[in-house]
């Protein structure tokens, strides 16, 4: 896997973040329709926030649209001091453990639960099909024996793709100590994982 | 070895080199780092991760059900409130007394709502359409989407872009997707749902079937019903290499004789594109721009693809230059 910086955020340039700033004015002008903009924007990514933290699709579809009624009835208050993915990742964010602390459960995934990749889409064999499905399964069951703190962090960082400071500014903290967080992250991850994989091995043995 | 991965190989040589050199000497180091390696390369596998379903229609009848926001106060929005129930008490009051007017002839004819418009493609920011809907003459339409690379910089996936038709104008529509899986799923959600393209008035007759050179299966297809759409083909790009090396072959046979093909370098940022010469395509460092010439099915349109800029997604840009209108392409 490349280890090269990528794209974070889909506002990184101030020409997006002005187009996003006029929608959210066609929004507050009562345009609904502008708000599908954002919506198709930042849909995947919100998904991915609420997915990883909470392991199931089912409520990960629920808990998307929960976020983005809550950014549509929060719009007002959004005053464009951050950005708009980062103030949306932040309820995603919030949303997220509050449905992780609601259900106060941990789940394990099926690999019906995956969505079909997109590296799918490019007909990949049958056998990389199920090479990918077990791989994401078992980074998502590692996921979910990590504490909250720790999933939000790595989510942020690896499905989403944030830099540091997105991340310290989504979960109000400074970059050290998002650097911190992280590093504990993963080496808790990194345990998990490992098992995870113990695991599946003894069971394919 | 933390922040060597936080900084990105690629972009901490120094600190890179030099915990190489102390991990060919100490083997413990080297099995923590080869642990976490595959930790970090097994987590960044989320990347790919999407909704299994569209979940855009439910959110909208959520949405559709919340007020819209606003900066109002609750005051504000009190005293909104009780003024509205003053104006209607005063208009009821009025109204026995007014001149009865049909309610039909009030409403304006052809209106489309530009709700309705992007309800055809979501993903695609449709321009001057509403302005085109007056005129019954979709002589020009430009569709503008951005869609993102998960890999990053470099477009290295098939591409497609579906055509499809629609009774009121049949060679409209052309959605442009990164992934035959997104631009089907595009279609299909288009296709299920009323078409917003649809005008009030019939254009065509009601059983109107899909004209012969929109056909090239030569298959008879179902008559276009109004307001829906039906996928008459695909027409895929294919992306390789870094940088974006794009074959845009016009049709299925050429398709695969491009595919088949070594795509070589062109004109860097200069559109290609020959006619019934086999596969067109071009190599560019970017921007891209791209014409299709499809002669079966009557039209050309230009692909432009702008790559990622400051770490943003690329935009893509489809513009297509059809027949004059919808009655042309039926003779």
């Amino acid at each position: 896997m490349s280890q090269e910086k990528t794209a974070s955020c889909a506002d990184n340039d101030p020409a997006s973040s002005s187009e996003e700033q006029m929608l959210i004015t066609r929004v507050l002008q009562g345009d609904r329709s502008a708000f599908d903009v954002l919506f198709l924007r930042y849909q995947n990514y919100v998904y991915r926030i609420v997915y990883g933290m909470v392991g199931s699709a089912e409520e990960a579809d629920d808990l998307t649209q929960e976020v983005f009624v809550q950014a549509f009835r929060a719009l007002p208050r959004f005053r464009g001091q951050s950005r708009f993915s980062t103030w949306l990742y932040r309820i995603a964010v919030n949303k997220a453990t509050d449905a992780m602390r609601a259900t106060g459960r941990r789940r394990l995934l099926s690999l019906k639960n995956w969505a079909i990749s997109q590296k799918s889409a490019e007909f990949p064999t049958q056998q990389e099909v199920d090479h990918q499905q077990a791989l994401q399964d078992a980074v998502q069951r590692a996921l979910m024996h990590c504490p909250v703190p720790f999933r939000q962090v790595l989510v942020l960082r690896y499905y989403n793709e944030c830099s540091m400071e997105e991340i310290a500014e989504t979960l109000a903290c400074s970059v050290e100590a998002v650097k911190v967080r992280l590093h504990r992250a993963r080496e808790t991850f990194r345990k998990a994982y490992e098992a995870v994989c113990k695991e599946d091995e003894r069971e394919l043995e | 070895m933390h922040a060597l991965l936080d900084a990105g190989l690629a972009e901490a040589k120094a600190e890179g080199i030099a915990l190489e050199a102390h991990l060919q000497t100490c083997a413990t180091c080297r099995s923590e780092w080869n642990a976490l390696l595959k930790a970090d390369r097994a987590l960044w596998e989320g990347r790919s991760i999407q909704p299994r379903n569209q979940i855009l229609p439910s959110f909208r009848e959520r949405v559709a059900q919340q007020p819209l926001p606003s900066h109002n106060t609750p005051w504000a929005s009190a005293a909104a409130l009780s003024l509205c129930a003053a104006l209607m008490l005063v208009t009821l009051l009025l109204l026995p007394f007014h001149r009865a007017v049909p309610w039909s002839a009030k409403r304006p004819k052809q209106t489309r709502t530009a709700m309705e418009l992007q309800q055809i493609a979501p993903t695609i920011e449709t321009k001057r359409l509403a302005g085109l809907l007056s005129q019954q003459a979709l002589s020009h339409h430009r569709a503008t989407t951005a869609v993102p690379f998960a890999n990053g910089r470099h477009a290295r996936r098939n591409s497609t872009s579906v055509q499809m038709a629609t009774k009121e104008a049949p060679l409209r529509s052309p959605l442009y997707a990164r992934t035959p899986k997104v631009a089907t799923a595009i279609a299909m959600r288009a296709a299920s749902a009323p078409n917003p393209l649809a005008h009030d008035g019939a254009l065509l007759p009601k059983k109107t079937q899909l004209p012969k050179r929109l056909n090239t299966s030569g298959q008879p297809t179902e008559p276009l019903e109004e307001r829906r759409s039906l996928i008459i083909g695909t027409v895929s790009t294919d992306v390789q290499e870094e940088n974006i090396a794009m074959a845009a072959p016009s049709n299925r046979g050429q398709a695969d004789a491009a595919s088949n093909g070594v795509l070589s370098a062109a004109s860097p940022d200069i559109a290609s594109a020959t006619q019934g010469k086999g596969a067109d395509w071009l190599t560019a460092q970017a921007p891209v721009r791209l014409h299709v010439v499809d002669p079966h099915r009557g039209f050309s349109s230009t692909l432009e693809m702008l790559p990622l800029a400051n770490g943003c997604p690329p935009s893509i840009v489809f513009e297509e230059n059809a027949l004059s209108s919808a009655q042309e392409v039926l003779r």
